[in-house]
């Protein structure tokens, strides 16, 4: 098992792809080497999450930390944390709406989701940087997931 | 006749005349034969006379009565004459006789005549007297004692009678009077007071003639006395009465009129008799003098009520005028009434006249301002209505019942005017009245609808006046209500148009209110979607850095600005999406302790005071109501602008106080820092507008656009007071919170 797998994978639902690279290079600053899988939009996190259409043979558990953007095409962010959070197998995924909207309504509403966290993209690079690289640490490496275990004992 | 008798009266001798007389013979008539023919009645008499003249034997005389020849008793003088004899011895009786029948006859008529007057004096009261001027000596009749208790010795000396008994006020009158008597020698009549024995004095009246001849010895007054007294009070009486009545007619200024129909005399009296020209002391004016002065147009009405005044029964009134002779017009009342016997024919009129022109330019007057107000109540098309509250009549008049279809006038009580007016509007109505009677003031108002004749309503505006008597009790309601029904279709109609205007401004705020929404999402999404190509910028400006191993100086010149440009783009754009927020975010209100909020600021502020000398001067801050988490940005943009624009100050003195009315609290946060100029204070709460260059201060253009917009949200006002270098005042003011 690789080091990557082993820390488990990290999901990134963002549909621009320059807050993807920027996203990713934040991460890799701080030698965050999760394996990370990039979806573009709402729908595509969903069939991620719950294994469907394109997604619908990926292996391995759930991912160890959900970065979401909040304005996705087709279905947003909301959406795909109020599916996630209303799951009993996917709640326990640690999730970051990561956005530049400080609009309060969606702060509202993605902590009344249950959102763990709620973080506007600094426009400065290295306080961006900063903040991932916090994010990251404290839900990618420092909380320990879940166990696939716990998600089996209650589905069954 | 002649007789001789001897010593014992026995006749001697009878002449033949004596015998002619009797118609005897001697022998018959000689002794005591003649004593047969004396009147049986006289016998006694004369034999007694006869025995005491024979027994005297002096001359005496006797009247009797003898039997003539034809059977007739005639009076007889006998005048018995002693005779003597030769020795002078008494011999007896010489007689001679006088038939005196005829004197005697006249004799007994006087005395009859004379016991007639005294009767006659007696009966009539009044009392005669004789006054001889020579002697000054009065001869009164007896009755003088009765009248005046003095007895008659004591009134007999005529000077001691005028200067004791007649009353000292009286006495030269009737000294003059009687001075008067002799000259003409006619009748003098007067009346003057005596004093009677009780010491009180009684009115006579005394009637004087002058008789006999000043010549002759023979002065004398002869005069009648009479109690006058009663007289006199009944003249007095009567003159009062008189006057009384005179005074009467003066006063009321009338004529008191007496017309004797059987004689025609007229009698009038009363001062309007000189108004109208008429002497009152001389002739009485006819009636055709009369009706000169009667105005000409009431000559005739008047003609007729008097013409047939001896048939009316009851008294005949009049109202007419008179002209006066300085040309004045009198209104005069006159009453005249036919005075009847028994028998019920008139042969008297009396009446008065009074002038009554002040009463008729007093009722005139009141007609005058009677029409007026009848006049004015047509004009103001109303009804004009007076309620008396005791009777609980109400009588009204005016035009607008004309109009609504009632005739010029309409009486009736409470109920039936009710009965008109619009049945929402009665139990209103009949407050309003019942209202009036406990009205602390005089005047109410009251709007209601009135139904016509046909059935259609009007409006009507109704002001009332309370009339109170002296005990300040409601005696009357006047009013007068005013047809308003125009004026309400007027006011309906702008409150129609005000309502669709409301509507229309609702409609526009609404449409304003959502065009605002709109913008301020449109500006929320575009400062939302302009951060990502920002932040990209900024990102891969990053990176790029971290790919050039070694920059030249230049183009890390370059990157720097790029980030520089970058930040301050991303400052721009927080602000505004603040902005946004606050006119967008629902405010949560609390009680807000100003000064509570002023110290966080500072403290948060202190950071970035960087050592530098700064006072603070903050004043007692009040609690407000306010949403806490705005008015401390409006706070932290106000003191951070202060602490910004003092820099170079030594020291900078920032201050903050506040005032407060009732209405509101003002607060004030001053500086002595670099200040603006006035002429731009416009510009001052618009979004980015910046009166400093870059260069010379921070900033971002939107700190006061908020301090505004939140103060503006707190219902408050915003302004600012400035001067290039001499420090700015910002105020601003909350409403004050209410009391709990």
């Amino acid at each position: 098992m690789t080091r990557a797998s082993k820390l488990g994978r990290i999901l990134l639902a963002e549909d621009d792809p320059r807050d993807v690279e920027l996203t990713l290079e934040a991460l890799g600053q701080h030698r965050l080497v999760n394996k990370v899988d990039v979806v573009h939009d709402g729908e595509q996190a969903l069939d991620y999450l719950f294994r469907r259409g394109h997604w619908h043979r990926r292996s391995g558990g759930n991912p160890v930390l959900l970065l979401l953007d909040l304005k996705m095409p087709k279905v947003d962010g909301l959406e795909v944390l109020r599916q996630v959070k209303s799951d009993p197998a996917l709640q326990v995924v640690p999730t970051v709406v990561l956005t530049s909207s400080r609009q309060e309504s969606d702060v509202t509403a993605s902590y009344n989701l249950g959102t763990n966290a709620y973080v506007v993209k600094p426009i400065n690079f290295q306080e961006f940087v900063q903040a991932v690289a916090e994010l990251g640490a404290f839900w990618a490496l420092l909380n320990e997931p879940p166990p696939d275990g716990l998600r089996a004992a209650r589905s069954a | 006749m002649i007789w001789l008798s001897d010593t014992r009266n026995l006749g001697v001798y009878f002449n033949r005349t004596w015998l002619e007389f009797t118609g005897r013979s001697l022998a018959a008539e000689l002794g005591d034969g003649w004593l047969e023919a004396v009147h049986p009645d006289d016998r006694a008499r004369f034999q007694h006379a006869e025995r005491e003249g024979f027994a005297s034997r002096r001359p005496f005389q006797l009247e009797y009565r003898l039997r003539r020849n034809d059977g007739v008793y005639r009076w007889l003088l006998d005048q018995f004459t002693p005779r003597q004899d030769a020795s002078g011895r008494f011999a007896g009786y010489f007689g001679s006789c006088t038939d005196i029948s005829e004197l005697r006859e006249a004799t007994a008529d006087k005395t009859r005549w004379q016991r007639r007057f005294v009767a006659a004096l007696n009966a009539s009261g009044w009392i005669a007297y004789e006054l001889d001027l020579v002697s000054n000596r009065v001869e009164w009749s007896p009755a003088i004692e009765t009248l005046l208790g003095h007895p008659v010795s004591e009134l007999r000396d005529a000077l001691h009678w005028l200067d004791y008994y007649v009353h000292p006020d009286d006495r030269a009158r009737v000294r003059a009077e009687f001075g008067r008597v002799a000259p003409h020698g006619g009748l003098v009549a007067m009346a003057y007071r005596v004093r009677h024995r009780e010491g009180h004095y009684l009115w006579l009246e005394d009637r004087i003639f002058f008789v006999g001849d000043r010549n002759t010895e023979q002065s004398k007054y002869i005069g009648f006395v009479s109690d006058a007294s009663e007289r006199v009070r009944n003249e007095e009486k009567l003159r009062r009465s008189e006057e009384r009545f005179r005074l009467a007619t003066d006063v009321v200024n009338g004529i008191v009129y007496s017309h004797d129909l059987d004689t025609d005399v007229v009698e009038c009296s009363g001062k309007l008799l000189e108004d109208l020209g008429f002497d009152p002391h001389g002739e009485p004016p006819n009636r055709r003098a009369w009706l000169e002065r009667v105005h000409p147009d009431d000559r005739e009405p008047l003609r007729a009520i008097t013409q047939d005044l001896r048939e009316r029964v009851g008294p005949i009134d009049a109202h007419f005028r008179l002209c006066t002779t300085s040309g004045r017009l009198l209104h005069v009342f006159g009453r005249l009434t036919p005075i009847r016997d028994e028998a019920g024919v008139a042969h008297r009129l009396i009446g008065f006249l009074v002038d009554v022109s002040a009463m008729h330019l007093a009722e005139e007057a009141l007609r005058l301002s009677e029409e007026r107000f009848r006049l004015a109540a047509e004009a103001v098309d109303g009804i004009v209505y007076e309620f008396d509250l005791r009777s609980g009549l109400i009588y009204r008049s005016g035009r607008l019942l004309h109009r609504l279809g009632y005739g010029e006038a309409l009486s009736g009580d409470r109920e039936a005017w009710l009965a008109l007016v619009h049945a929402e509007d009665r139990a209103h109505v009949a407050q309003q009245i019942e209202d009036a009677r406990h009205l602390a003031g005089s005047t109410a108002e009251t709007e209601y609808r009135l139904r016509d004749a046909h059935g259609n309503y009007h409006h009507v505006l109704d002001r009332l006046l309370v009339v109170r008597d002296a005990n300040g009790t409601a005696q009357r309601l006047v009013g007068c209500a005013l047809d308003i029904s125009r004026q309400k279709a007027a006011e309906q109609q702008i409150l129609k148009l005000n309502a669709e205007l409301e509507q229309r401004v609702e409609d526009r705020t609404a449409a304003l209110q959502a065009a605002i929404e709109e913008l301020e999402a449109f500006s929320y999404s575009v400062s939302h979607d302009l951060r990502a190509p920002l932040r990209h910028v900024a990102g891969f400006t990053d990176l790029l850095r971290a790919r050039l191993r070694e920059p030249d100086p230049q183009a890390q010149r370059y990157l720097e600005t790029i980030a520089g440009a970058t930040t301050r783009m991303a400052e721009m754009i927080d602000k505004l999406l603040a902005l946004s927020r606050v006119g967008r975010g629902e405010m949560h209100p609390s009680i807000v302790d100003l000064g509570e909020l002023v110290a966080e600021v500072r403290e948060e502020l202190a950071p970035t005071l960087d050592g530098r000398n700064v006072e603070w001067r903050i004043g007692k801050l009040p609690q407000v109501r306010a949403d806490r988490a705005l008015l401390r940005g409006a706070m932290q943009n106000l003191l951070a602008n202060a602490v910004k624009f003092t820099a170079g100050r030594a020291p900078a003195v920032i201050e903050v106080a506040a005032r407060g009315s009732k209405r509101e609290h003002e607060i004030v946060v001053r500086d002595n820092g670099a200040g603006f100029d006035m002429r731009y204070v416009d510009k001052l709460f618009g979004v980015f507008q910046r009166l400093h260059a870059p260069g010379e201060f921070e900033g971002t253009g939107i700190g006061l656009a908020s301090v505004r917009r939140i103060i503006n949200r707190h219902g408050g006002r915003v302004w600012a007071q400035g001067k290039p270098g001499a420090g700015a005042e910002f105020h601003f003011t909350l409403p004050a919170r209410e009391k709990q």
